[in-house]
C-alpha cells in the first residue's frame, strides 16, 4: 500500500513511487464506494470516504493503458530451440544420402582428395560402388574389430 | 598390380598412371582409415585400391589371399 504523497499518479496518470520507477501492480481487494460523480472532487471524496488509496489506484488501473504506460524492458526475440525433429536418430548413422539441411548430431561429410589406381577407378565404375561407400563400410569393420 | 603402386618422384614414363579422385567422407571415418593405412606403412589411396579390390571381391563372392582382413 502506497502512503506517502510521492506516490500519487503523475500528468500522464502513470503511478509512480519515490524513487521514480512506476508502478504496475495493483491490489484489488475490499469493497470501496464508487461514486456515480466523476469529477475530481467526487474522487477526493471517495478516497476520504474509504479511507483507502486503492480506490484511486483501481480506478487508474482502469484508465491507465498498460500497453501503453511504463517500461517493458529490452524486446529481445525468444531464444532459438532445437528442432527436435530434425534430430539424428541412434541406429541412424547419417551417411545416408540426403536432401536439405543436414540432421542434427549427424557428422558433415567432408570432401576428400586421393590417388587411386586407374584400374581401382575402374573396378568402381564396373562394380556400381562409390569410393565413399567402401570407405563407410570399411571404417565400421575396423572400428567393429576396435581397431 | 604391382606396377600401379605409388612411388616417390618423377612419374616414370609407360608407368600406370593413378588418378585422382575426389569423395565425401565423415572425418570419423577419415581417422580410422588414416590410423589403419599407418599401422600397414601404407597411404589413403594405397588403402583405397586395397579396400576396394576387397569390398568387389566380397560382393562378387570372391576369396582373395592377400586379404588384410
Amino acid at each position: 500500500m502506497i502512503t506517502d504523497e510521492e506516490s500519487w499518479p503523475d500528468e500522464r496518470g502513470l503511478w509512480r513511487d519515490g524513487r521514480g520507477r512506476i508502478r504496475s501492480g495493483f491490489c484489488l481487494t475490499g469493497s470501496y464506494h464508487v461514486s456515480s460523480d466523476d469529477s475530481l472532487e467526487a474522487l477526493e471524496e471517495a478516497i476520504i470516504r474509504n479511507n483507502d488509496e486503492m480506490t484511486t489506484r483501481e480506478l487508474m488501473y482502469r484508465e491507465v493503458g498498460r500497453k501503453k504506460s511504463g517500461s517493458h524492458g529490452r524486446k529481445r526475440s525468444p531464444k532459438a530451440k532445437p528442432v527436435w525433429d530434425r534430430m539424428r536418430a541412434e541406429d541412424d548413422d547419417g551417411s545416408a544420402v540426403r536432401v536439405g539441411r543436414p540432421l542434427i548430431g549427424a557428422e558433415v561429410r567432408v570432401p576428400f582428395h586421393t590417388s587411386i589406381a586407374q584400374r581401382t577407378r575402374t573396378m568402381l565404375i564396373e562394380g556400381g560402388v562409390t569410393l565413399a561407400e567402401v570407405f563407410d563400410a570399411s571404417a565400421r569393420r575396423l572400428n567393429a574389430r576396435g581397431e | 598390380m604391382a606396377s600401379e603402386e605409388r612411388k616417390a618422384g618423377r612419374p616414370r614414363l609407360n608407368a600406370t598412371r593413378r588418378v585422382r579422385f575426389t569423395t565425401t567422407i565423415e572425418p570419423r571415418t577419415l581417422a580410422i582409415l588414416r590410423c589403419h593405412a599407418e599401422g600397414l606403412h601404407m597411404s589413403i589411396g594405397q588403402l583405397a585400391d586395397v579396400l576396394v579390390r576387397e569390398y568387389i571381391a566380397k560382393k562378387s563372392g570372391e576369396v582373395i589371399p592377400g586379404d588384410i582382413r
